[in-house]
């Protein structure tokens, strides 16, 4: 996510010395962001959501996509921080309790963005009360909530050991449990969409492999942008070989997840059946842009991955960063897209309110794209945002999240 | 409330139910009782559906012709509810419905749109902007305003008119009460002139019955073929549809003849996309086929039909015995029964005797031995032939019909209507192979050449032998007028002043003259109508009526387009805040309808409003009886008494049917209510519809023929400036204009629209979905233009009846003309070219 | 007793797109402003009352789609606090206004386009008291909403108010488990289509053609 990138960023800026002035303006300034947030979400929820520009018709938007997107990345830092420790891979114990920590913070801002979407959030308690287990959105919860406190168990424990105790046996087991339900995770919340038949673009068993590995382009490619940031930033350090192995990993990653968006282009293209239509609406419909972007985004960071040369540490940022984007942009698609194209495609009095003037002049604008955000909905993202960043440098300013020699 | 689990949850209001499980209830329900009709709530007079909601009986009486009986259900003494209520005349339920505007009438009655008070005009006419006033002074401000042009012009300078907007017996279209008002302080009726060219067309060949009479529509499942001319009744009168449906359900073709894709069209096993306003081309051609292969019903045309008359070539007229020597016989026969329907003056038999004598001085026909004879005494008179009477030649009528006919092979016809000759060949073989219904709409009627197309397809009849008898018949059909109630209640006198047709009334307005004579009219009482927005040609209403009246009452529950240039406006009360009787009705039954709530605001219902105005005029004592007085006046007839029916019995039996026989089939036995008892499809002695004394073109009215209409053809005058024949359809989201502003309905069909077939369009460089100007010398109009494929190329079709206040500028009614065919007398809606543009201004 | 499965026959050879049900269900549920639980569709062109093809060689035919009150409903399954649910015993597609969250995942799972509503903001009414039946549920903000079948007729023994007031009679309600039934009898004798049946959805709504 580039804001949080860019928030982590203004931490970097004073490079002297880390955790200085510069992480105070940068926690303000997330707080501020925090605040604001939570007013606009109280316009939200008193106003009415029609304040939105999700209607009826498309009635999942900006909070949804970015549910998905974050939850990717929480995943991808996961993943990177404890792969190495199952596989008694060398290196990275130094960016893992930060990778974890970033998890942390990213998993708290998606389960804030499946928060600010409910109509009604006094009701959460009912999730407990009511739990309906045959729900892949419960399942998501109990892996999200699940996943949330193994995160916090696992940067306990990584932080513990590092303090002398527990033993690093234990640590590994933690952390291959952390794995596990880091990739599950990431395939629950594939489910949500994947397993709902009324929604073609969505209905493929490819969807959960698909989502691990778009998590893992991210979650790799955020943890790059941190990594570089926070050692230029003087708050670790980390070996260049380490950073190049792990741009490999994300280039590798990358062409995974291109491999499959091939795969799931192909198959609903073929048949030329309903399914071309959602490959035209990709590549020259009302998402074009949007599928360019990731297509064209994910090749060049393969390319800068592959190529020796390339692997500068300004264009790994720039690869890590398009990565990033690529996959927003994913997200973008699979969650407009799959309201874009209705079932029952006939001429009918639409239920519920028009189109907003935004909404409506964006869609005589742009032809046809059923959703764009509002304002509001830019704004209580921000919002979201801002509480990620601030949990994110409160972590870094509070917590030992520097590497110590026995991360090592 | 919320529904949760429980099944009693939510119901507990409801004491009955407490007891009883909802899976109980429902099996009870499906699992018994297989029917639809026992799925739907059946409410007995007066009963309580609860104690907090009570229901009454309610008639719908918009001018749809459906008047569908309600269920009005009242809550804390709100209407907030109406179902459709079962008829007592029909025990098999086949008409008990409502339809989405019955249902939406708690918005007619609360909507913010009510007219609530007694207003007086401040700003500009038209502008809408008013002061509330009591009763008292807005009845003084009138009876004074009245008096003085009474004085300073004469009594005939106080005008009244309506439209159709409640069909009810007392304070509706058949209400003979604003006749006794009216007629008692010498005013002039205005007669609106709509629907009028069907029955010239008609009734000029059989006669009249009560107008627009046809087989029940449960009889149309007893034809082979059902022929719709059009007649757009999915949209119009879609309380009809499901016997059509079910007509076809059992083996009957259904034949479509209409410019536009309509729902019906599309339902058609056959449809007939015909060039508009050449329906006669079409029927005669049809009449070719028939007459060319020797198809045609020779007993029938023998025995029925004016057919083997002599005409005498010098005068057009039939050849009489009296011509003969014979002399003719004079005989006292009943007056005819008064229509429910008749839009004239109810006032009119006043001082008449109940009979009337007639000449009885036969036609002659040329006799198998070729001799001349009587009609009746000919064995087997001769359908060809010539007879010279005294060097005068006389030929047979339908020699003369023949000739006529021969001008419209199918090739010709073809030319014409734009259907293929095969085609034209292929619905004459169905036409002929009957039994047939074709039922007549008001399309064709809405030309100025729709007397003769009309009067065409009644001919076919004739040639067919198709008329009178299970299966089989001719005519529209929408609404059923009863036939015999008495318009003579207590305080009736014979009008004054002739009645004047509000297609003259622009000019008389212009002129201040009728006849020649001075004729000032200056003030005008309108209710149950909004002739600003339904009738033609607004503008011209505008300046030549509006323009000249010095002082406008108009009587409303809503604001119209009417009421918006009002002076006075009076509140009028909504239909279920009074008590009224429906006599012109699909159903064909007297239907009672119950007042369910006190008169919202200080809103009257029209009877009481003309009460208080009788007053003020000096006539306290004109309209003394009680609503049920005269109810029971009007229907308590010796011909209905027959039947059972008196309004003691419609009141307690809701509705009570009028006719004999079910399903009623007009015509039996082929008597028919011409001079002769045959069908004189040669119109011996042409006349108008509405005399003002206008010329008109004889011989061109004796026999059926197709002549271009008045504008809306290519190459007509207009055609180098407008090259689009606009239509309108009357939408099944109104009825005319009422439900224009009831916002149920426009949340569905949210403002104006004209259709357009995509080719018209792009010429015109209009995008789907862009706003247009439609224009021609008359006025112009903005609206969304809608693609439709269903459109013919050449047309456009315009929902219709929108307000002024609802279209981004000028209204629908502008573009129409205002011309009319002498004859009919009618407002030819369908007449007129318009241009389409880009409309750019917001 | 067996269970039911309640349900209807549409039939489209006599629906006329006259919009009699969408007003029924209208009113008989007060629903507030801009919200429709049945809703007529033009199966031709690309508006209402449009055909396809060119003129004069078109065609049009008409369906009325509510919620289908699926034998495997999407929606059920999907709704975290099973506020939308089978009633078990009717096979009425229900939902919990006091329970649901707002989620929107039903409207998600649901194949059939816009058959559910989620009340973007306070229901707002044209009249200000409530108009239809009494015993119908509240409507509440930021919860989704749809066609109940009438759950509170079908408590009192009547059909649902689309049914009733349909003009065409192309409507008929009744329990498909039932051999005897209306509906079932007219599926034996007439053909019909599901909506979608490739959603595997069963619903209980049967177009008859």
């Amino acid at each position: 996510m580039t804001e949080t990138t860019s928030a982590a960023g203004s931490a970097k800026t004073p490079a002297a010395k880390f955790g200085g002035r510069g992480l105070n303006i940068g926690i303000i300034v997330a707080a501020v962001l925090t605040v604001i947030g939570l007013v606009l979400w109280g316009v939200q929820l008193s106003g009415g959501m029609v304040q939105t520009n999700m209607r009826n018709l498309d009635s999942w938007g900006l909070y949804i996509t970015c549910f998905m997107f974050l939850v990717g990345l929480s995943a991808g830092g996961l993943i990177i921080s404890s792969a190495p420790r199952v596989f008694g891979m060398e290196g990275f114990g130094g960016i893992s309790k930060i990778a974890v920590w970033t998890s942390i913070c990213c998993t708290v801002l998606a389960i804030g963005f499946v928060v600010v979407d409910l109509g009604q959030p006094l009701r959460l308690w009912e999730l407990f009360a009511y739990s309906n287990l045959g729900s892949p959105l419960m399942w998501d919860i109990i892996v999200l909530a699940t996943y949330l406190i193994l995160s916090i168990v696992y940067l306990w424990a990584t932080l513990r050991f590092e303090a002398g105790k527990g033993s690093a046996t234990s640590l590994r087991v933690i952390s291959v449990i952390a794995l596990v339900c880091a990739i599950l995770v990431h395939s629950v919340t594939a489910w949500i969409f994947g397993l709902q038949q009324g929604r073609e673009m969505w209905h493929t068993a490819l969807l959960g492999p698909w989502f691990v590995s778009s998590a893992l382009v991210c979650g790799v490619a955020l943890v790059l942008v941190v990594v570089i940031a926070l050692r230029r930033a003087g708050y670790l350090q980390l070996d260049q070989k380490n950073v190049v192995k792990m741009v490999k990993l994300l280039g590798v990653f990358v062409c995974v997840d291109l491999y499959f968006f091939g795969c799931d282009l192909l198959t609903e293209a073929f048949p030329a059946g309903s399914g071309a239509d959602i490959a035209a609406m990709l590549t020259t419909g009302p998402l074009a842009l949007f599928f360019w972007i990731e297509v064209v985004g994910c090749a060049v960071t393969a390319v800068i991955a592959f190529t020796p040369k390339l692997r500068t540490n300004p264009l790994i940022v720039v690869g890590a960063l398009l990565a990033i984007v690529g996959i927003f942009c994913k997200r973008v698609q699979l969650l407009v897209g799959g309201f874009q194209i209705p079932n029952l495609d006939l001429p009918a009095v639409v239920s519920g309110p028009a189109l907003t003037d935004a909404g409506a002049a964006l869609q005589s604008a742009g032809g046809a794209m059923v959703y764009f955000p509002s304002l509001l909905e830019f704004g209580v993202t921000l919002g979201v945002v801002g509480l990620g960043a601030l949990l994110l440098l409160l972590g870094l300013k509070f917590m030992p999240l520097k590497p110590v020699e026995k991360s090592h | 409330m919320s529904e949760t689990k429980s099944p009693h949850a939510g119901l507990t209001r409801r004491s009955f139910l407490k007891t009883t499980g909802l899976a109980a209830g429902t099996v009870a329900v499906v699992g018994t009782t297989p029917t639809l009709q026992a799925l739907a709530a059946d409410y007995e007079a007066g009963q309580k559906a609860t104690d907090e909601e009570q229901i009454f009986c309610g008639v719908c009486r918009g001018n749809c012709s459906g008047t569908c009986k309600l269920n009005i259900h009242v809550r804390d003494n709100k209407v907030v509810k109406t179902s459709k209520r079962k008829f007592n005349s029909y025990p098999n339920g086949e008409i008990d419905r409502i339809c989405l505007r019955g249902l939406s009438h708690p918005y007619n009655i609360y909507g913010p749109n009510r007219v609530r008070y007694p207003m007086r005009r401040v700003g500009e006419r038209g502008s809408g902007e008013w002061e509330r006033i009591s009763w008292d002074e807005a009845l003084n401000e009138i009876s004074e305003r009245w008096q003085k042009i009474r004085e300073e012009y004469g009594d005939q300078a106080i005008a009244y008119t309506r439209g159709s907007g409640n069909m009810g017996t007392i304070s509706g279209v058949a209400s003979p009460m604003f006749n006794v008002f009216f007629n008692k302080i010498n005013a002039t009726q205005i007669k609106i002139a709509r629907d009028q060219a069907n029955t010239r067309g008609i009734n000029r060949v059989v006669g009249n019955l009560g107008d627009w009479v046809l087989n029940d529509p449960s009889d149309f499942k007893n034809s082979k073929t059902l022929f719709v001319w059009g007649a757009n009744i999915t949209d119009a009168q879609m309380h009809d549809w499901h016997f059509i449906v079910e007509a076809q359900e059992t083996g009957t073709k259904l034949v479509v003849i209409d410019p536009v894709l309509t729902q019906l069209a599309a339902k058609a096993d056959k449809w007939v996309p015909v060039r508009p306003a050449t329906d006669a081309a079409l029927a005669l051609s049809m009449m070719y086929v028939m007459v060319n292969e020797d198809l045609v019903n020779k007993p029938f045309l023998k025995q029925h039909t004016c057919a083997p008359f002599l005409v005498r070539s010098d005068t057009g007229k039939f050849l009489r015995m009296s011509d003969l020597g014979v002399e003719p016989q004079v005989v006292e026969t009943q007056r005819d029964q008064v229509s429910s329907a008749s839009s004239s003056n109810k006032g009119a038999a006043v001082g008449q005797s109940s009979t009337v004598t007639k000449t009885i001085d036969q036609p002659a026909v040329l006799d198998s031995n070729g001799k001349a004879v009587g009609a009746d005494e000919a064995a087997d008179p001769l359908l060809n032939g010539t007879y010279d009477f005294n060097g005068i030649a006389c030929r047979t009528a339908y020699d003369l019909l023949v000739e006529d006919i021969m001008d419209y092979a199918p090739e010709a016809a073809s030319e014409i209507c734009d259907v293929p000759a095969d085609t034209i060949v292929e619905l004459a073989h169905m036409a002929i192979d009957g039994p047939c219904i074709h039922r007549l709409g008001w399309g064709s009627n809405s030309y100025t050449n729709g007397v003769h197309a009309a009067h065409a397809n009644i001919t076919m009849a004739a040639l067919t032998g198709q008329i009178g008898y299970s299966g089989a018949g001719t005519g529209i059909g929408d609404f059923k007028p009863c036939w015999g109630i008495n318009a003579l209640v207590k305080g009736m006198t014979a009008a004054k002043y002739p009645m004047i047709s509000a297609l003259f009334l622009p000019e008389i307005m212009r002129t201040g003259k009728y006849k020649g004579k001075d004729y000032p009219i200056k003030s005008l009482y309108i209710y149950s109508g909004n002739p600003i927005c339904n009738q033609v040609n607004t503008n011209e209403y505008l300046r030549d009526i509006v323009g000249n009246l010095d002082f406008l009452v108009v009587a409303d529950y809503t604001f119209t387009d009417t009421v918006k240039y009002a002076d006075i406006v009076l509140p009028a009360a909504h239909w279920f805040e009074q008590q009224d009787v429906v006599a012109i009705s699909a159903t064909q039954c007297f239907i009672y309808s119950e007042k369910a709530i006190e008169p919202l605001y200080e809103s009257k219902s029209d009877i009481d409003i003309l009460r208080s105005l009788a007053e003020k005029m000096g006539h306290p004592d004109l309209l003394s009886l009680t609503d049920d007085e005269y109810m029971a006046q009007v229907i308590d007839t010796p011909s209905l008494a027959k039947l059972g029916i008196t309004w003691e019995n419609v009141k307690k039996n809701e509705d009570m049917y009028w006719y004999p026989d079910k399903p009623w089939i007009p015509w039996e036995n082929a008597q028919f209510k011409t001079d002769s008892g045959r069908m004189e499809f040669y119109v011996e002695n042409p006349t108008v519809q509405f005399d003002m004394g206008q010329e008109f073109d004889v011989d061109r009215e004796h026999l059926p023929h197709y002549f271009d209409p008045a504008e809306a053809y290519e190459g007509s005058p207009e055609w180098s400036k407008y090259k689009l024949i606009l239509l309108s359809e009357r939408p099944r989201f109104r009825v005319h204009s009422m439900w224009s502003d009831n916002q149920y309905l426009r949340e569905l069909d949210p403002e104006p629209t004209i259709k357009m077939n995509p080719v018209d369009a792009r010429e015109r460089g209009i995008a789907d979905g862009s706003y247009v100007e439609v224009f021609n010398d008359r006025g112009h109009c903005v609206a969304k233009a809608v693609l439709n494929e269903g459109i013919r190329p050449g047309c456009t079709v315009y929902p219709k009846s929108w307000q002024q206040n609802q279209f981004k500028a000028g209204s629908w009614s502008e573009l129409l003309t205002s011309v009319y065919d002498p004859v009919g007398v009618n407002e030819s809606y369908f007449d007129n070219l318009v241009e389409v543009r880009v409309w750019n201004e917001g | 007793m067996a269970n039911q499965r309640l349900g209807m026959t549409i039939d489209t050879k006599r629906c006329i797109a006259c919009n009699s049900c969408a007003v029924a269900c209208k009113i008989e549920n007060n629903l507030p402003n801009n919200n429709w639980w049945n809703r007529v569709m033009t199966v031709g062109g690309d508006h209402l009352d449009a055909p396809e093809g060119t003129y004069p060689n078109v065609k049009m035919h008409n369906i009325t789609v509510a919620c289908q009150h699926c034998d495997n409903p999407a929606c059920v399954k999907v709704c975290p606090v099973g506020a939308t649910y089978k009633d078990e015993e009717t096979g009425v597609v229900r939902q919990d206004y006091d329970k649901c969250i707002g989620c929107r995942m039903c409207m998600a799972a649901c194949p059939y386009t816009g058959v559910r509503s989620f009340n973007w903001e306070e229901p707002a009414y044209h009249l200000d008291f409530s108009v239809g039946d009494p015993d119908v549920t509240t409507h509440q903000k930021h919860v989704v909403e749809k066609c109940t079948l009438c759950w509170h007729r079908l408590a009192k023994g009547l059909a649902p108010a689309c049914v009733e007031a349909c003009s065409a009679r192309a409507r008929h309600f009744g329990d498909f488990n039932d051999p005897d039934s209306e509906v079932s009898q007219l599926l034996s004798v007439r053909s019909y289509e599901q909506l979608l049946p490739s959603e595997g959805t069963d619903p209980s709504m049967y177009y008859l053609v």
